[in-house]
């Protein structure tokens, strides 16, 4: 066995995955090369020292508050939120536009504006067709036509 | 030691548990989570370097191992499964936060029964020399440092060690081994 073999070999060694056979071998050569028995001790020394870090343990309470966060996040259902506030706020905002244009619809199919021209002409507005270019009532329409030039044009 | 030797062995347990869980049984998650809290909470530590963080990061694990009890299938071990989360979870935690808290100051205060008040020149040295390998594993490259502790401290398997990185065998004992070069190089000084 030559180093370099031995260098890839003794890894599995330290970890105990090494067949007998090959381990008399390695212990073979680490006897007769220092170079070798310096590196595979350093080596282990080091692994070694890996065990010197205690780590940690979990406290007694760990599962209660785990158990709580979890709870709390499944009654915040944070998909919930996010997904149906702006379905429903869309839903709201689609049924106020069809119950504007209902409310703005009467029975028979007309529209507000409709029903407001049959409201005017019910009026009979004609009646006052006849006035005197020079009375009163002439100048009276003139000043609303002047004030408001598109619905007096429609009188 | 001896938990996870016995971890290494086929547990249909914790499959059972698992399933009973898939179906409703709040009891067996507790199971799970008693079962495999040490190990979890213990590998975080390894990743994070307080108490503090590894417990809130294996909160999330153990969350969303039981967010996933729907689509859970007994195929692979559960534990392997539990590996793989918490190893991403850490590493992820470590890059958004960019937390580190290896340093002496950050051990001695989440760790302060490190101290041993009869002797504490020894407890100064013990202390110096647990930062310094801290240090020296912090600074390995992410896959090294993985396969380092999945190996040093949770003792897996070479093959569980590929299952739950998802590399081949072979790639785990290059990595381990240019860790362990790595080891002995930087912690020379200690030994």
């Amino acid at each position: 066995m030559n180093c370099k073999i031995l260098k890839r070999k003794y890894l599995a060694r330290i970890d105990r995955m090494l067949p007998s056979m090959e381990t008399d071998e390695i212990c073979a050569h680490l006897r007769d090369c220092p170079n070798c028995s310096q590196w595979a001790s350093e080596l282990e020394s080091a692994w070694q020292m890996l065990e010197a870090d205690p780590g940690a343990k979990p406290s007694p309470y760990f599962y209660t508050r785990l158990r709580a966060r979890l709870d709390s996040e499944t009654q915040s259902s944070p998909w919930s939120v996010r997904i149906l506030l702006p379905v429903s706020a869309t839903v709201v905002l689609v049924l106020g536009i069809l119950l504007g244009s209902v409310i703005g619809t009467n029975g028979n199919g007309t529209t507000a504006l409709q029903s407001q021209t049959e409201w005017i002409d019910g009026l009979h507005l004609e009646s006052f067709d006849d006035i005197q270019s020079t009375s009163f009532g002439a100048a009276y329409f003139q000043s609303t036509e002047s004030d408001n030039p598109t619905e007096g044009g429609a009188l | 030691m001896q938990d996870m030797k016995q971890k290494q062995k086929p547990n249909p347990s914790s499959t059972e548990l698992m399933l009973r869980v898939k179906q409703g049984d709040e009891s067996a998650f507790r199971e799970i989570v008693e079962q495999f809290q040490d190990d979890v909470i213990g590998l975080c530590y390894r990743y994070l370097g307080n108490q503090v963080d590894a417990e809130e990061v294996a909160q999330e694990v153990f969350i969303r191992l039981y967010q996933s009890r729907d689509s859970y299938e007994p195929k692979g071990k559960l534990s392997t499964f539990l590996y793989r989360i918490t190893v991403n979870q850490s590493l992820n935690t470590i890059r958004n936060k960019k937390r580190r808290k290896w340093f002496l100051l950050d051990q001695a205060q989440s760790n302060p029964s490190l101290s041993d008040p009869d002797d504490p020149e020894s407890a100064l040295e013990s202390r110096e020399q647990e930062a310094a390998i801290r240090k020296v594993v912090d600074t390995l490259p992410k896959n090294q440092r993985t396969t380092l502790i999945l190996r040093r401290y949770q003792e897996l398997t070479y093959e569980e060690i590929a299952e739950v990185m998802g590399c081949s065998v072979s790639a785990v004992e290059a990595r381990l081994y240019r860790a362990r070069q790595t080891l002995r190089i930087k912690l020379k000084p200690f030994l």
